[in-house]
């Protein structure tokens, strides 16, 4: 149902590096993860062993996994988008941020038939779109952009893993989706008529912590975002050696992982001191707060998010310490 | 005219030799004729693209680049990245122009690492921890992807290197290879795309070794058994003018892969300069030339460093300290109320087994003391003498003259009586007017008569009492231990009281012995007085 589990779709899935049996003695953090670019420092900390001991990480194959392991009370902590968090805590699930692992900044595009030059050429038009996942904030960003209602388009539930069945049946002009497919459809003659860059700022991908969980297990939370920070830091000073060891890992090629990661920003620490700001004058809370206002007109949202306790900072290492 | 003229010229050719001339010196880390062949199209790619300057290469060995480099005989380098960190460190090199992108078949890779073989068929050696003490083939130890990067990455599994491997130094990769094949060594370290050149060249069979550790990364086009580090740099002495450096720049980033002089070097051309942090970090954690040397210690670094440690060491002594000095002081306290608690308990011992009247032994004393003295005598084979003795006439001094004077009649009594006996006798006070004496440790029970024959008169002597004149007697009864028989210290007391009795009935101030009538020789005696 969600975002970010078409990479290992699409990837020949591997003889799963087995979702490690619990480490029974003493009750490790746990966490579910899929795969997605912004995740990927998670995954390389654990190859590289920089996660601490008392760290494992829940592998699913997509978000709805961790959704629903976390309703099921069966893990601490989940990456998810920051919508789906919202989804997740109106469901009665308390979540707290407590990291971003990346903002969107392109990544989540909008790709259209040839024909469509312009923004106002989409009415009437018919939208590829995942309903209930990430692509409906970049619809109504669409919509909005072009001066639209949902009534003048036609939306279709399609998720981005079928949306090129669907466009080579000629069943739909415009596709919201991310990497690869995007550039799968770019083959296909599509051209990109709209990205997360004319919004950003609103689609945050983020580590959250069962919220009563929090205080208990301190330590281990801060252990994973020194990991994280460690194994971003590699990504960055020795990009090829991280790169190349991701996109073995998923199957892709090294120019094909290049591109996943060209959409996103991926902040170290004190980047994300910046979006966690509790003032709320940036960051996650203003983007939660756009997120309400979409969320609650598409109906996913019954009541606003009143957004207390939505991100704590304090796991964040302080300064130096991430390398 | 004509001279200055020529000296002009010289002059000038002198200028213009020192700028048209630029010496590119490459690290030889294949054999030299080999890296000759391979450099001198780039150098004359360069010359080329200089236009009236002339680029002349020189292939050095990694101690003879560092001279050259050290005595600027060199303009331009490239050596491999940990090389360039220590020519760095000394010589105030600038950053990389470029970094070298190397190619196999048709990948461009910016990256290199290292590879560990050891030869097919050796089931022994299979794992990175299979190489601990196993004699290891390498080039040198300053090679990056010839000795460092592997030797990092055997650390990660906890061998250290190189205390726990046998090295063997055989100065170039080939060398390694060789060695490694023929079996003068276990294993080698070589550098990325080694193996691949040496099958190219027709020189190995790809078959005959074993890449150790192998790494999954996608479309690197070497086998590789380590992480991947930035590929050679590209670097200008400081002393190359800007407008050249430029110029050295553009050429090198708009050198094409399919460009003779990158084909000949085997490379794909150059891309911008990759971050060297990545061989800076491994230098540092493997404690490499230039971090080598630990740098001078001073206790400002320890403060600087260790200050919540030392401040906090500092409370917890001072905490401890302080509580030793309380802990010693509640010591000394304790000790003082002991002292005080023994001596308490000492006065109540003395109030409980003495009169408080007469400061005489109670009956509860005198009991203690009869049974030890029973049981010496006996032992002994002595005797002892237990006298009961009851005042006659005190109850009369006590009406006349009141308690306080019968109380002082008793006190001055009960000195005499003291007095009389001899140091191992007890005399104790029972009650009101009846006292008890015991006469121990006598060799014949009549040795008692001139004993009680002096208590009957020191009893019966007048006491004067603020001016008047007083007289008690006594009646004594006696009785004797050991007896026929068994007898118990309460016996023995009864039988001496039931004597005193006697003595009262026979007319007081005497003394009459238990059963009389078997040794009236002593009843006489005393009664006479």
């Amino acid at each position: 149902m969600l975002r970010r589990d078409f990479l290992l779709r699409l990837a020949a899935l591997a003889a799963s590096p087995a979702v490690a049996g619990a480490c029974a003695s003493d009750k490790p953090l746990t966490v579910g993860i899929h795969p997605w670019p912004g995740y990927e420092p998670l995954y390389l900390a654990r190859a590289f062993g920089w996660l601490a001991d008392g760290v494992q990480l829940r592998e699913g194959h997509a978000a709805g996994a961790s959704v629903a392991a976390l309703q099921a009370g069966e893990i601490d902590a989940a990456a998810l988008t920051l919508d789906e968090v919202l989804a997740v805590r109106a469901s009665g699930v308390a979540l707290t941020v407590v990291l971003v692992f990346d903002s969107s900044v392109g990544a989540d595009m909008v790709m259209a038939r040839p024909s469509i030059r312009t923004l106002a050429d989409i009415a009437g038009r018919r939208i590829a779109v995942e309903r209930g996942a990430v692509g409906e904030v970049v619809l109504q960003k669409l919509l909005e952009a072009a001066g639209l209602e949902e009534a003048d388009v036609t939306v279709l539930d399609i998720a981005p893993d079928r949306q090129l069945d669907a466009w080579r049946a000629g069943e739909v002009d415009l596709a919201i989706g991310y990497e690869p497919t995007s550039s799968l459809l770019g083959r296909e003659g599509a051209r990109r008529l709209f990205d997360s860059r004319q919004f950003p700022g609103v689609i945050f991908d983020v580590l959250a912590v069962r919220s009563e969980r929090l205080s208990s297990r301190r330590d281990a939370i801060e252990a994973l975002l020194v990991g994280h920070f460690r194994a971003l830091a590699h990504l960055r000073v020795n990009r090829e050696d991280a790169l190349r060891r991701i996109a073995a890992w998923r199957g892709l090629s090294f120019d094909e992982m290049e591109r996943s990661f060209a959409g996103l920003n991926l902040p170290d620490a004190a980047g994300n001191l910046s979006f966690l700001d509790m003032t709320g004058a940036r960051g996650i809370l203003p983007a939660a707060r756009a997120l309400n206002v979409l969320m609650l007109r598409t109906g996913r949202l019954k009541v606003a998010d009143e957004l207390s306790g939505l991100i704590d900072p304090s796991f964040l290492p302080r300064n130096g310490e991430a390398q | 005219m004509l001279r200055a003229v020529l000296a002009a010229l010289l002059l000038l050719g002198a200028v213009a030799q020192a700028a048209d001339r630029l010496t590119l010196g490459v690290f030889a880390f294949r054999p030299k004729p080999l890296m000759i062949e391979r450099y001198q199209p780039l150098a004359e790619y360069l010359s080329e693209r200089l236009g009236g300057t002339r680029v002349v290469l020189e292939v050095l060995e990694q101690q003879e680049l560092e001279e050259a480099v050290a005595a600027h005989r060199v303009d331009l380098v490239m050596t491999n990245p940990s090389h360039y960190l220590e020519l760095r460190s000394h010589n105030s090199l600038s950053g990389a122009l470029a970094t070298v992108v190397s190619s196999e078949s048709g990948q461009a890779v910016s990256s290199l690492g290292g590879c560990i073989i050891v030869r097919a068929g050796r089931g022994d050696i299979t794992d990175l921890r299979d190489l601990k003490g196993r004699r290891v083939a390498i080039a040198g130890p300053r090679y990056l992807g010839g000795y460092q990067a592997q030797a990092f990455e055997l650390m990660q599994v906890g061998i250290r290197v190189p205390d726990e491997l046998d090295l063997l130094v055989v100065g170039r990769h080939d060398a390694v290879v060789e060695a490694v094949l023929d079996g003068r060594a276990d294993a080698g370290f070589i550098r990325t795309g080694i193996i691949e050149s040496l099958v190219a060249e027709g020189r190995l069979d790809a078959s005959q070794l074993v890449v150790l550790n192998p790494q999954a990364l996608a479309g690197y086009p070497f086998a590789v058994s380590t992480r991947l580090y930035p590929e050679w740099p590209f670097v200008a002495l400081p002393h190359v003018d800007r407008s050249t450096v430029r110029r050295i720049s553009t050429a090198l980033l708009g050198l094409e892969a399919s460009h003779p002089a990158a084909r000949a070097a085997g490379i794909a051309g150059f891309s911008p300069p990759l971050d060297y942090l990545p061989v800076e970090t491994l230098a540092r954690s493997l404690r490499l030339p230039p971090f080598d040397h630990a740098p001078p210690f001073s206790w400002r670094d320890v403060w600087t460093r260790y200050a919540n440690f030392i401040i906090a060491f500092g409370a917890v002594s001072a905490l401890v300290f302080g509580l030793l000095v309380v802990l010693s002081r509640r010591n000394r306290q304790l000790a003082q109320s002991v002292a005080a608690l023994v001596e308490a308990q000492a006065a109540l011992q003395r109030i409980a087994w003495h009169d408080a009247l007469t400061g005489l032994p109670n009956r509860t004393l005198l009991a203690d003391r009869l049974r030890q003295d029973m049981r010496r005598v006996r032992r002994n084979q002595q005797f002892l003498v237990l006298a009961y003795i009851d005042l006659d006439g005190f109850k009369a001094v006590n009406d006349t003259h009141g308690h306080e004077v019968g109380d002082r009649v008793l006190v001055e009594i009960a000195r005499r009586m003291r007095a009389v006996l001899r140091d191992v006798d007890t005399v104790a006070r029972l009650g009101g007017d009846e006292f008890a004496a015991i006469f121990t440790d006598l060799a014949e029970a009549s040795l008692s008569a001139p004993l009680i024959e002096r208590l009957l008169a020191t009893i019966a002597a007048p006491v004067d009492i603020d001016g008047l004149s007083l007289q008690v007697s006594g009646s004594i009864g006696v009785s004797y231990y050991p007896q026929h028989g068994d007898i118990e210290a309460e016996q023995l007391l009864r039988q001496a009281d039931h004597a005193m009795y006697q003595a009262k009935l026979s007319g007081r101030n005497r003394c009459c012995v238990f059963e009389c009538e078997v040794q009236p020789e002593v009843g006489v005696g005393v009664t006479a007085g």
